[in-house]
């Protein structure tokens, strides 16, 4: 092997390390760029959006006409708060099922141990394609379509994440277990005073996962709620912004063109993203947590 | 504690999985399973000599083509760069950067793809014009559409897909690194026989598993992203079942379909767990 001397050595590592450094950075870049772009675009003149002028900073006098109409939409609030109960109310149930599911499925004294684990495990197996037409079958034949019920209840829990719970249960001493037995204690009371105190982490991780799922999910909605006074945001902007889009390109071909409906889908996109991104960095931890809880108990 | 765990897991998993019988029948919602006469194999017939067979398993086995051959390293080579890097604040913003997509919905995704995309407004085709080229209409031609959605998973889904070989790559043993320094090792052979030789177990399990799922391309992502004057390549299996079944209403035809893609999945997805796991007890092997 031929190995370089230290002269050479401190050459090569400087260069490695401003190649990564420059490579970091255009990968940044490229996943920043269109946020900072739809931003600018949403704040810009609705003209020079219009003219296709602005790339990377906002274009002409600074204009906030696009949020001004948005904030004048009913659609978008109303989808607004709709979210906002789909996502707390949603996350609350994913979260009971998962613990509840999840704590028999995790002792292995209790009878129907085997039963529940793999009554549960089996659902992982099914293709969400082959399923998409029964389970709509099955909820409209259950009279749920068109009601809350139907996003709230239909998917209550991902077995997924209740065998993720199942690990982290599976963790905890089972002398602590066999104490609070001798004391007298019930099932329930191990679970909702010794239990669930201890797994606030692996609740909160669960929890996020559940929630931003609830938060940006719109296909299974749009589906059953025709209703557009239950419609959820992800709902509402689909229709403003990816359908839209497709219809202007026919309109700007017919040359037909509204000025002001490019900023609006601009400032509709920063209005659904920004609550994410400013919560995000602060719960990042547990996402990072989450994606790598599944693969220490294989 | 368990009865609305079951009733939930009964109602809406086992319950939907009777229904694919569903598939062997003329369904029609107003006779109900028991009333709608059965019909066989019928359905699969139809869809097996229909045109779009062959384009949907096409499109379908290309875009997980596509994904496999630039998605998969994709990860491995962020997950490389952001362990290259010596500043620990440097690499925990840049972490955070990387990670933001996939937090954002695929709705808004698109949303911002469309717009940068577009003809008339995009910015993508505002610098092509600037450089004297055409701009081109990228949604209404078939040929880009594979490109386009691959682009768009990797941006969206890298940073979360790292985190994982980021485990890996902490878990090597730093004194291994030590050894290599004072045997006069310089970065890049460092990374040759030590990094990567430490995260080829995660990358050889995480490629079975990405091969197993090649057929499973989510219908919400591609749905988004899809529009008529591109079906032909854009159309995939689990998107033909929402089109067929959600939106025509054929539920038997689309049953027939969705259950012959879950015949394929189960079978790629069992195969390549029982071969990850082989891995897995023989990683020591590494």
């Amino acid at each position: 092997m031929n190995l370089p001397s230290g002269n050479k050595l401190f050459k090569i590592d400087y260069v490695w390390t401003v190649l990564i450094v420059l490579a970091i950075l255009s990968v940044c870049i490229i996943m920043l760029y269109p946020f900072l772009y739809t931003f600018s675009a949403s704040i810009s003149d609705p003209d020079s959006v219009i003219r296709n002028q602005v790339t990377f900073l906002p274009k002409g006098p600074l204009s906030l006409e696009g949020y001004r109409i948005l904030f004048n939409n009913d659609r978008i609030w109303q989808g607004y708060a709709n979210t906002i109960f789909y996502t707390v109310v949603g996350t609350m149930i994913n979260l009971a099922i998962t613990i509840l599911a999840a704590y028999p499925m995790s002792r292995s004294g209790f009878n129907g141990y085997r039963f529940i684990n793999i009554f549960v495990s089996l659902t992982m197996f099914i293709s969400a394609t082959g399923m998409m037409i029964p389970l709509y079958l099955v909820v409209r034949s259950l009279k749920m379509l068109d009601t809350r019920w139907s996003v709230l209840i239909v998917f209550a829990a991902f077995p997924y994440y209740i065998i993720l719970l199942r690990s982290f249960f599976q963790q905890l001493p089972e002398q602590m277990f066999e104490a609070a037995r001798l004391d007298g204690a019930s099932e329930f009371t191990i679970l909702w005073k010794i239990v669930l105190p201890l797994s606030g982490a692996a609740l909160a991780t669960i929890g996020l996962y559940y929630g931003i799922n609830r938060w940006n999910g719109y296909f299974w909605a749009m589906i059953f709620l025709r209703d557009e006074s239950l419609h959820p945001l992800q709902v509402v902007l689909r229709e403003l912004i990816v359908l839209a889009s497709m219809g202007e390109e026919m309109d700007a071909n017919l040359g037909r063109s509204n000025t002001n409906a490019e900023v609006v889908k601009y400032g509709a996109i920063v209005l659904a993203t920004l609550p994410v991104a400013v919560i995000y960095p602060f719960i990042q931890k547990y996402f990072v947590k989450g994606a790598t809880l599944g693969s220490v108990k294989g | 504690m368990l009865i609305p765990v079951l009733l939930y897991f009964i109602i809406f998993k086992y319950l939907p999985m009777g229904g694919v019988v569903i598939a062997l029948q003329r369904y029609s919602p107003f006779r109900g399973i028991t009333g709608s006469p059965w019909v066989g194999f019928e359905y699969f017939r139809q869809f097996f000599s229909s045109i779009y067979f062959g384009r949907v398993l096409r499109n379908t086995l290309a875009i997980g083509l596509f994904d496999l051959v630039f998605g998969f390293p994709a990860p491995i080579i962020l997950a490389l760069l952001l362990n290259g890097l010596r500043n620990k604040s440097f690499k925990k913003i840049t972490q955070t950067v990387t990670l933001l997509p996939h937090f954002v919905s695929y709705v808004v995704v698109a949303g911002i793809a469309l717009n940068m995309l577009s003809p008339s407004t995009g910015v993508i085709n505002a610098f092509r014009v600037k450089m004297g080229l055409d701009s081109i209409y990228f949604m209404q031609e078939s040929k880009y559409f594979w490109g386009i959605f691959t682009t768009i998973r990797i941006i969206k889904e890298s940073g979360f897909s790292a985190i994982i070989y980021l485990a890996a790559l902490t878990a090597i043993d730093p004194t291994l690194y030590e050894a290599a320094r004072c045997d006069g090792a310089s970065r890049p052979q460092q990374l040759r026989h030590v990094t990567l030789p430490g995260i080829i177990p995660t990358i050889v399990i995480m490629f079975i598993i990405k091969v197993g799922r090649i057929i499973t391309i989510s219908f919400e992502q591609v749905l988004l992203l899809q529009n008529d004057v591109i079906l032909d390549t854009s159309e995939v299996i689990s998107t033909l079942v929402y089109r067929r079944g959600l939106v025509n209403a054929d539920y038997s035809y689309a049953t027939a379909v969705g259950l012959f893609e879950t015949f394929v999945a189960l079978v790629l997805v069992l195969s390549s767990n029982a071969l990850a796991r082989r891995m897995k007890s023989e990683s020591s092997l590494w």
